[in-house]
């Protein structure tokens, strides 16, 4: 297992989970825009560096996602459509908008162009290339989570919280709830394309189908987050959300080195950490309605 | 301060299931005023109080609040100016939210503060005591636990707290305290009671409680299928048991109250 290489990468779906954790936990919507914008970001970033601008191609991937999620936003407040629908209408635009941004072709290479990465590695030509670049990644995590950190204990942060606590309660207080979906929605998919802006210069290609189910990914690195940091304020979610990202990749990367199952089982196994981590509180409370009923009958035999 | 003019509701116009929600309501409130308002399950109380706040725009008629004309206002607009609380304590408070963050949303909300300043400053966390301090309940020590934690009627007094921390124009109260038990809703009157005096809040307040009815504020109101059918104040009012007011509604409606909560004394509130 390359140990750096994969703490590399957990970082960069850590952002892309921060995101994640935003619209799931925190306004408590599933949000399906994720895999066209995670895709929006990558065909941004490589255009841009391509281009050779990759740290505005970074800048605009997060804004691109923002302006994505800002469009399931509209759809779902404006247009009045369910949510999940909201977000696979824009997802399913994006598709034909990320093409066009790679020019028609599924995949578009870097190994030509500079990237923020090959920068930062010339920056600092006598260090060990995977330290500096895993340093740098850190970093930008750590200013995401620290941003979002501070953002939600400002007043539009506290009303983004509420918004998915007690929408009610949330117009009650004369707040547009409104914009604060909208504004969700959008922050959370800045930091989704934002990651996949990430991962386009740090692997070198953006490729049309990156993003495809990346959104059960995501999700798998909350619930996994959740695991490890017990605590539940708004900060040890984010942190886990990090922490959920990371350790998804480790496991992932054992699971792989150990060929408990080839790499294209990622997804399925995905899906399946999901679905399970989902299905505990109902499972323990049908487990405790078997324990009752086994009870009840025992305690009628015995009279 | 409240002046409601031939307020009009129809639900589902011009369908089979046409419904009348009100019936050209009128109503003038003096600022500070505090009235109750009675009626049978069904008498358009809540649809009153949905049309005031503007959880829909109404068919006819007019709405004014300190001389505004707000009958087309959106609703989160005039939230600025209207504060409302529900039969269910969950309605007005964020149970994920501490209790500190749930006022401080509403508190740089209604002071208007910068929105990506932190929400919660030091000055504010004393002033959240102070205020906290006065339900006696002792959350003034527990700023930071979840309100999701807290029994119902503390729900509802942080509730009432919350929604008059920047005292509103106009408080509704829709059977704020149906859901708690008798001793707690009786608390949960009087502080309602309170805060209106002190902060001279004009005030709305449906009760189940017929008692409390005649004696909360200065006016009842008695609504019955979508109209006012009897507005009671001064020395009539006064001299009115919860057993003469029964007997009025019976002879304006020739039906019996009926209102599955229905409470008729008074005494433990
Ligand atoms: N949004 C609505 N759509 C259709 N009918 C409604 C709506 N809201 C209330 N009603 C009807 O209007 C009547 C008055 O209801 P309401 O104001 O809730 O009564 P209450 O006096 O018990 O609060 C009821 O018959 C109710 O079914
Ligand atoms: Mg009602």
């Amino acid at each position: 297992m390359n140990v750096l290489g994969t703490l590399q990468l957990g970082f960069i779906y850590g952002i892309l989970t921060l995101g994640i954790f935003i619209t799931f936990r925190v306004m408590n919507m599933p949000d399906l825009t994720v895999d066209g914008s995670f895709t929006l970001g990558l065909a941004v970033s490589a255009a841009l560096a391509l281009s050779g601008r990759p740290v505005l191609g970074l800048l605009l991937g997060f804004i691109s996602g923002a302006g994505a999620g800002a469009v399931t936003g509209l759809l779902q407040t404006k247009a009045g459509i369910h949510s999940l629908l909201a977000g696979i209408l824009t997802m399913t635009g994006l598709y034909s908008v990320n093409l066009a941004i790679m020019h028609g072709s599924p995949n578009v290479s870097l190994l030509q162009s500079g990237t923020v990465f090959s920068a930062i590695r010339a920056a600092f030509p006598a260090a060990n290339k995977d330290v500096v670049i895993l340093t740098a990644i850190v970093v930008l995590c750590v200013l995401c989570f620290a941003g979002l950190a501070w953002f939600f204990h400002t007043g539009a942060g506290l009303r983004v919280r509420a918004a998915g606590d007690n929408a009610a309660m949330v117009r009650a207080s004369s707040i547009n709830a409104d914009h604060v979906c909208i504004l969700s929605v959008a922050l959370a998919n800045a930091f989704i394309g934002l990651s996949g802006a990430v991962l386009a210069q740090y692997q070198g290609y953006a490729d049309i189908n990156a993003g495809t189910g990346i959104i059960v990914v995501g999700l798998a690195s909350v619930v996994i987050g959740e695991v490890a940091v017990k605590k539940q304020t708004i900060v040890a979610g984010l942190l886990a959300a990090v922490i959920g990202a990371v350790a998804y990749r480790v496991l992932i990367a054992l699971a792989l080195s150990a060929d408990f199952f080839p790499a294209y089982m990622l997804r399925l196994v995905s899906a399946v950490i999901v679905a399970a981590t989902l299905a505990i509180p109902r499972l323990r409370a049908f487990a405790q309605d078997a324990k009752i009923k086994k009870e009840g009958r025992r305690n009628v035999e015995n009279q | 301060m409240l002046k409601i003019n031939n307020l009009r509701k129809v639900f589902q116009p011009d369908t089979p299931s046409a419904h009348i929600g009100l019936s050209g309501v009128s109503l003038h409130l003096a600022a500070g005023e505090f009235a109750t308002v009675i009626g049978s399950n069904g008498a358009g109380k809540s649809t009153l109080f949905n049309a005031i706040a503007g959880s829909f725009l109404v068919s006819g008629g007019s709405i004014r609040l300190d001389g505004q004309d707000i009958t087309y206002q959106k609703e989160h607009v005039r939230a600025k100016n209207i504060g409302r609380l529900f039969q269910d304590p969950k309605t007005g408070t964020a149970p994920n939210l501490s209790i500190e963050e749930n006022m401080a949303l509403v508190y740089s909300k209604a002071t208007e503060r910068f929105p990506l300043r932190i929400a919660l400053r030091a000055a504010d966390i004393t002033h959240f005591k102070e205020v906290l301090s006065k339900l006696d309940m002792g959350l003034e020590d527990r700023l930071k636990i979840k309100v999701g934690l807290l029994s119902g009627g503390q729900r509802q007094a942080l509730a009432l707290l919350i929604a008059t921390l920047i005292p509103p124009k106009l408080l509704l109260l829709d059977e704020h305290t149906a859901a708690l038990d008798p001793v707690t809703a009786g608390k949960v009157t009087r502080l309602t009671a309170e805060i209106a005096t002190r902060h001279n809040i004009t005030t709305l307040m449906i009760t189940h409680n017929i008692g409390s009815a005649l004696k909360e504020g200065g006016r009842t109101i008695m609504m019955d299928e979508g109209k006012i059918v009897l507005d009671l104040a001064g020395r009539e009012r006064t001299d009115m048991t919860p057993q003469d007011l029964l007997r009025r509604y019976r002879e304006i409606t020739n039906r019996e109250m009926d209102n599955d909560r229905m409470l008729l004394s008074g005494a433990k509130e």
